[in-house]
Formats: C-alpha cells, sequence, structure tokens
C-alpha cells in the first residue's frame, strides 16, 4: 500500500459520515424554505425583512439573493455547515498527521525509505481528495434538490473550500504543537476566531472589511447563487497551497514526534499530591473544564446579546417565527422564547461534552494507563464511577456557567432577566446532557471500541433529527426519537419535571449496566 | 501435619479463547510463596495473555486463577492488594510528573515506605521531577519498577520489565529481585532475556502455543534435555549404539560417532565399555540451545519424554 493509499484509507470513512450529514443538513433546508415561503412574494418579504437585521447577519452571514432558494440555502445554512466542514477538517487531519505520530505508528513509516516530506505531501494530497468528496457530495446535493449546477459547484466549494483552509490551518499546527489535543484545539481556536471577526464584520457596515480578513469571510463571500466572487475562490484556493507548502517547508525542521514549539516551561514547583483514583480524574479533567467552560461563557454572551435584536426581528416576520418556534416549541419572538431555544444549543454543547469525558476514559483504557491503577488496587467500579461523578459534577458547573454568562449577555445588550430564571433555564438541560453520558458509559461497558463514535454520532443524530426534522414537518415519533425533543424550552415554559425524571432514570439504569458490563469484560487495549 | 500455605499464584486448568483461536489451553501451573518462577516462551505463546488473568484484566473462558488462594478475577481488588505489576511498556500520564506517579501508584496500593521509594530512586538514577511525556522509553520503565518494588508486595508480576533497560540497570534490577527473594517476596517473571532468567529464576515454565511444555528447575531442564556426545573408537568396525536406552540420532564417521543422549550417560557408558574408547566428549546443552529447541517446532524431537 502507498502513503497516500494509507492516508486516505484512515480518511474515507469520517469524509464521508460528515458529508452526509452536510447533505441532510441541506436537503432539508431546501424543504424547509419551500415550506415556509411558497410565493414569490413571500420571498420577497424575507428579503425586505432579513435584508436588514444586524443579529441575523453576525450569525449567519450578510445575505444574498433571498428571494432564490439558493440564496436562502447559501445565507441561513452556509456559515454553519462550513463551520461543520471546518471542523471535520481540523480533527481529521490533525488525527492524520499529529494522532499517529503520538502513538509513534508513523515511526515506520518515516524509517522507510520515503522522505518524509513526500510521506506529509501523499496524507496532505489524500485530504484535498476527500475535501473534493464534501465538495462535490454537497454540490450534488444542492443540484439533486433543483438548483443551478454551477451555483451548486460553487456552494460546495465554499463547503470544500473551508476544509482545505482549516485543514491546511491544522497541517501547520501540527508542526508546531504536540500532542495532538493542541495541534486541534488551536486549530479550533482559529476557527473561533475566524467566526467572531467575520460576525463583526459582517453586523458592522462601518467594518465589512473585517470580512476579507478571516476564511470564513472568504467562503461567504464566494456568494455561489448571484454574482460570484471568484477573487475568493482565488484566495482560498492561494491559501490552502500556501499553508500546504508551510506545512511541508516546517516538516524538516522538526524531530518527528515533537512539534517546533516544544513543551517546555511546565514548572517544578511542588504542588498537592495526587493520591487517589478520583483525585486523578479531576487533576486530568480540570484544564479540560476551564477550556470548556470559557467556550460555554462566549456561547452564553453572544446568544445572550442577541436575544433583544432576534426578538425584535421575530415580531416582524411571523413566517420564519413560525418555523423556528418548531424547533423549541414555543415562540422565540420574546426574550424567554429565544432564550429556550438558546438553552437548546447550549443542552448540544453539554451533552458533547459529557461525551468526550466518558471517550477519555476509554482513551486511559485503551492506552493502558487504566491497568496501571486497576492492578496497583483500585477496582473497576470505584475508578469509573469516578469518571462518571467528575463528569456529573463538571456538566453542572458548565450549566451554571452558560446561566451566569447568558445572563450577562442579555444585561449587556441593555435589557434584562434575572439570574434565578437563567440557573432554573441551565439546569433543565442538566438531564438531557446525563442521559447523554450515561448511553455513552453504556456503550464504553458494551462496545469499549465504538465509546467514540457513539458518544458522538448518538448526540448529532439526536440533534440533527430534532432541529431538521422539525423544521422539515417530520412526523412527530421520528422527531421524539430525539431526546432533545423532550427538553421543555425553559424560561418560555414551565420544566417538565416527568421528562427530566425519566430521562436521568435512563441515564442511571444505562451507567449502572455499562458499568456492569465494563466488570465483565476483558480490558480492551488499543 | 504441613502447613497450610495457598500457593502465591495458581492456575487451574486456565484457558483463554478470542473467538476460534485458543490462545491459551488448559494451562496449570504452581508457583510457591518465595520462589522465584521464570515464565518462557516465543511471542505469541500466551504469556500476556496468562498475566492478564492473573491480574483480573481478562476473564478466563474456563479455568481459573488464584493469587494467595483468592480468585483473580472474582475477587480481583482484594488478590490487588497483594500484586504488584510491572507491564511490558508502562504508560505515563503526559500532565503527571514521574514522582506524581509513584505516591499515586503507592497511595492506591495502600501505603509505601518513602524511604524505600527513595533507596530505589537512586538506585535506578530515576528523576521523578520530570513529566510523563518526557521520559525516554527505559526511563518510564523505571516508574513501573520502583513502583511495584517500593510497596513490597507479596507477589511481584513482571511482563518482560526490563525492555528498554541499559545493563547498568539491568544489573539494579536483579539485585532488587535478590532482595525481594531475601524478604520472602514471590516473583513472577516473564522474560525473553535467559541470562535474566538463568541468573534470578528458581524454577521455570516453558509455554509453547497456548500449552506448557515443560516446568522445573534449569538444572532439571538440563537433564532433559539431550547432550551432544562424541566417542572417538580405536578401531572400528564400531558398535551399533542406536538400540541404547536414551540415544538417538547416531551417525557414524569412521571411527568417530555423533550422537545425542537423553538422561543418564550410565547405559551408554557400559553399551561402550567392551570396545577400547581413544576419547569421549559430553558437552551440556547451552541455555540458548535449550529453549531453542522448545520454542521451535519440534524438529529435533521433542525433549520431554
Amino acid at each position: 500500500m502507498t502513503p497516500f493509499g494509507l492516508a486516505w484509507r484512515l480518511l474515507w470513512r469520517t469524509t464521508l459520515v460528515w458529508t452526509a450529514v452536510v447533505v441532510v443538513v441541506l436537503a432539508s433546508a431546501v424543504v424547509a424554505y419551500r415550506s415556509a415561503y411558497p410565493t414569490a412574494i413571500s420571498r420577497q418579504v424575507v428579503v425586505h425583512l432579513l435584508g436588514d437585521n444586524r443579529a441575523f447577519d453576525a450569525l449567519y452571514g450578510r445575505p444574498v439573493a433571498l428571494d432564490t432558494i439558493g440564496g436562502f440555502l447559501a445565507w441561513r445554512y452556509g456559515a454553519t455547515a462550513t463551520v461543520i466542514v471546518a471542523l471535520w477538517a481540523l480533527l481529521a487531519v490533525t488525527r492524520m498527521l499529529r494522532g499517529d505520530e503520538d502513538e509513534g505508528r508513523s515511526d515506520l513509516l518515516v524509517a522507510s525509505p520515503v522522505s518524509t516530506r513526500s510521506l506529509l505531501g501523499s496524507q496532505l494530497a489524500a485530504f484535498g481528495l476527500a475535501t473534493l468528496v464534501v465538495t462535490v457530495g454537497s454540490a450534488s446535493a444542492c443540484a439533486a434538490s433543483g438548483l443551478p449546477v454551477g451555483g451548486s459547484l460553487l456552494f460546495g466549494f465554499m463547503l470544500g473550500g473551508a476544509g482545505l483552509v482549516f485543514g491546511g490551518l491544522a497541517a501547520v499546527t501540527s508542526q508546531l504543537l504536540t500532542p495532538r489535543r493542541r495541534a486541534a484545539g488551536w486549530a479550533g481556536g482559529l476557527l473561533g476566531a475566524a467566526y467572531l471577526v467575520r460576525a463583526i464584520g459582517d453586523a458592522t457596515p462601518a467594518r465589512s472589511w473585517l470580512t476579507w480578513t478571516t476564511p470564513l469571510g472568504w467562503t461567504e463571500r464566494i456568494s455561489p447563487f448571484r454574482d460570484p466572487s471568484w477573487l475568493a475562490v482565488a484566495v482560498i484556493l492561494a491559501v490552502s497551497i500556501l499553508l500546504a507548502a508551510t506545512a511541508l517547508a516546517l516538516r524538516n525542521r522538526r524531530d518527528t514526534g515533537e512539534g517546533l514549539v516544544s513543551a517546555v516551561g511546565s514548572s517544578r514547583a511542588p504542588r498537592r499530591p495526587v493520591t487517589t483514583p478520583l483525585g486523578l480524574d479531576w487533576t486530568l479533567t480540570r484544564a479540560t473544564l476551564v477550556a470548556w467552560s470559557v467556550g460555554v461563557a462566549v456561547t452564553g454572551l453572544v446568544l445572550g446579546f442577541l436575544a433583544v435584536d432576534v426578538v425584535e426581528f421575530m415580531q416582524q416576520d411571523s413566517n420564519l417565527n413560525d418555523l423556528t418556534s418548531r424547533i423549541g416549541g414555543a415562540s422565540i419572538a420574546t426574550i424567554d422564547g429565544f432564550l429556550g431555544l438558546a438553552f437548546g444549543v447550549v443542552a448540544l454543547v453539554l451533552a458533547v461534552f459529557a461525551g468526550t469525558q466518558i471517550v477519555s476514559a476509554r482513551e486511559e483504557e485503551g492506552s493502558g494507563r487504566m491497568e496501571n491503577l486497576l492492578t496497583a488496587g483500585a477496582g473497576r467500579v470505584r475508578w469509573l464511577a469516578g469518571r462518571a461523578l467528575v463528569m456529573a459534577l463538571s456538566v453542572l458547573v458548565l450549566a451554571l456557567v452558560g446561566a451566569a454568562s447568558t445572563w450577562a449577555g442579555v444585561a449587556l445588550s441593555g435589557s434584562g432577566t434575572d439570574m434565578a430564571t437563567m440557573v432554573r433555564a441551565a439546569l433543565n438541560v442538566v438531564p438531557v446532557t446525563l442521559l447523554f453520558g450515561g448511553l455513552t458509559v453504556l456503550a464504553f461497558g458494551v462496545f469499549p471500541r465504538a465509546t467514540a463514535a457513539v458518544a458522538f454520532g448518538a448526540v448529532t443524530l439526536s440533534y440533527a433529527v430534532q432541529v431538521f426534522g422539525s423544521i422539515a414537518g417530520a412526523p412527530s415519533w421520528l422527531v421524539e426519537v430525539s431526546p432533545f425533543a423532550h427538553v421543555a424550552p425553559v424560561p418560555a415554559v414551565a420544566a417538565d419535571p416527568v421528562a427530566s425524571a425519566v430521562m436521568i432514570a435512563i441515564a442511571l439504569v444505562a451507567a449502572v449496566a455499562g458499568g456492569a458490563a465494563f466488570c465483565r469484560r476483558d480490558i480492551a487495549t488499543e | 501435619m504441613p502447613e497450610e500455605r495457598p500457593p502465591a499464584l495458581e492456575t487451574i486448568d486456565l484457558t483463554k479463547r478470542f473467538g476460534a483461536f485458543t490462545a491459551l489451553d488448559r494451562l496449570s501451573i504452581t508457583v510457591e510463596p518465595g520462589e522465584v518462577y521464570g515464565f518462557l516462551g516465543p511471542n505469541g505463546a500466551g504469556k500476556t495473555t496468562t498475566i492478564r488473568m492473573a491480574l483480573g484484566l481478562a476473564r478466563p473462558s474456563s479455568g481459573r486463577v488464584q493469587i494467595f488462594g483468592v480468585d483473580a478475577w472474582a475477587d480481583a481488588a482484594a488478590a490487588h492488594r497483594r500484586v504488584a505489576f510491572v507491564p511490558g511498556e508502562f504508560n505515563a500520564w503526559p500532565k503527571l510528573r514521574g514522582g506524581e506517579v509513584l505516591d499515586l501508584l503507592g497511595s492506591i496500593h495502600g501505603g509505601y515506605d518513602a524511604a524505600f521509594r527513595d533507596e530505589l530512586i537512586e538506585r535506578f538514577e530515576f528523576d521523578p521531577t520530570k513529566k510523563g511525556r518526557e521520559y525516554s522509553k527505559g526511563n518510564r520503565q523505571k516508574i513501573a519498577l520502583i513502583a511495584a518494588f517500593m510497596v513490597q508486595p507479596d507477589l511481584l508480576v513482571l511482563d518482560e520489565p526490563t525492555s528498554g533497560l541499559d545493563p547498568l540497570m539491568e544489573r539494579e534490577f536483579r539485585a532488587c529481585v535478590g532482595a525481594a527473594r531475601q524478604r520472602g517476596q514471590t516473583v513472577f517473571l516473564s522474560s525473553h532475556i535467559l541470562s535474566e532468567v538463568e541468573a534470578v529464576c528458581d524454577r521455570v515454565a516453558i509455554l509453547r502455543q497456548g500449552k506448557l511444555v515443560e516446568v522445573g528447575t534449569l538444572d532439571d531442564l538440563r537433564k532433559l534435555n539431550t547432550r551432544e556426545v562424541e566417542v572417538e573408537l580405536a578401531s572400528s568396525p564400531i558398535p551399533d549404539l542406536s538400540t541404547v536406552d536414551g540415544v538417538e540420532e547416531v551417525v557414524a564417521d569412521g571411527r568417530i560417532v555423533t550422537l545425542r543422549l537423553r538422561g543418564g550417560p550410565a547405559p551408554l557408558l557400559k553399551a561402550l565399555a567392551p570396545f577400547e574408547v581413544v576419547a569421549l566428549d559430553i558437552r551440556e546443552p547451552s541455555l540458548e540451545e535449550m529453549f531453542l529447541t522448545y520454542y521451535g517446532d519440534g524438529e529435533r524431537g521433542d525433549p520431554a519424554p
């Protein structure tokens, strides 16, 4: 097998899965648009209303050609889909370039007659092929929905291009940083910064030049369905090539397994001793919890800050209001209504976090580090219970951070809501989060090697089913399969204690069953 | 009445299957308290599988393992209180310093003697202030060795514990095993380094393709093995020695006969008594030759009777 073939083997599966997710999103968006704005007149109204709202400009970008399905699609879902593809790109590239090196798997390849540079070249080429699959896949979805082929291809490139640029960035951070977590974290941070800069540029006309400084601005400016910008396409291609060349140039300046920026500077100062498995869990989780807290705080601040603007707009457009209220089950034309929807986003973030915690427990097992504890005398039950406990407490902390930051965001925008309400709203999303945590524990116990797939697959699918299913008017039994559909949009409506109790009960049963299965199976190393 | 002391480690018809593949087939061995027991076999023979079951990390498909009479699977935590384990490749937490890992593992085990830990740190020339990811393979291995020896467990389970260690550290390791034996600790050592096994082990068991092929002291094994014998006679014709008890593979070349001898030399000497023997050379097999015979596919005849 050639290095290219090996790299492609590592990539093709996630490429297909993520492309499929994007295709589902796009297809449901087209259905949604046709059902919400069936006539030319209603579409003119949309243009009029959506054309002038800073909050939406910040969230989705400056709209172009909203009176066409393509324009609406590119505007409403383009920003989300580009971020999804960018995330896939940086995860896939850091896994391929850095993950293998962290595990020492690449040493044999590096030691072969293939030069390190041509090895990296093959890997980047395989990734280029993967972005082509994303481009063609999403373009086909658009074209199949009846959109013009040229525009569809450009729209596909909008997504594939985001993959190219952020994959390239991740290729560079993979040369600079080690381990994979840090390389992916920095690339992810740059993605977040790109999103913020684009949002500011789009929301403030005086600073619209800012959008040209960020990759997400370039993809937005492609404007696939009316007056496309070939300059944006050229910039994306040029920057991607430049990033790939940079990564190639940096490759031979560093040792295999190391980054150019070494991990020195760790202090030698004594700290409190770690003497129990639980203490170890906390030590390992601490830094992650801080990083996620920052992320949740920014999300809460932004959503809280936008509340007033969005509500003002919704009061003018009953069609869109109708559409979005189907997601949460309550009208978002009030601040409480919008906040109910916002905490749905917080629920998603927390559910992903809960999954990562159990996935990292699986990594402890796979790497053999857990065995060190078990053979020293730590019991399996206590070890797993400790991980689950730290996960649950961390979720609680993140929920409270979400409450406080949303409250602060609303207050900053000049409006007001009280803290107690925000805390209730935040606690209301904890049960669904724990439900996904419990399911992940079950997967960990029964199919340890599929822990990550179950953790992230279940959350993503459930969220997609609930959001896009309800927009597209899918049958209610299908939507209600999703646990997210059973989260009451507090504070818009009162909490549903029965649903919460059921979710916590399922979480506990799943966790106990997972724990029991874990105690009966062999320890599975990678 | 002899004292009823349970064996330090006992496997009873221990079997492990992965799907259709049988990794370990009805292994029954007994490690007595206080002995240093070598566990040998080629790659894939089932050594690590055995150890993982002895540590309660994997569940026997049938049969069982007991640590001082306690079932290793059903009552793993209780068994672990008397055991310390050194894996062939110790994976450290990247964020924790070496000293912190020692503290953590020692505390979980139920405490340790800090002075003895410091002595071991000095012996192995280990720097406990670095973080996990900064250690080389050999230095990571030292963490595991120090963590295991410092809690002075009743049973040390060592799975190729010296991989990555330099010869000086290898020597320190042997000294530590010797000291452990002096204190009455039991050592179960799986290793490929035959000189190491020869230096420290009282008894060895040899495993091949999931089955036990031999167990005994090194002297026992030598006796069971064939010795190479060369006989030079003063004149032909030479006698037919192939019918003599314990003699195999007789090759005659003029007045010189070479053969392999199993067991004691008495029958051969009796058979040679009527003849005029000019020279007689009996060569003991080296350990390496012996193990190669056991490890290999048995072309030269199965050494066990």
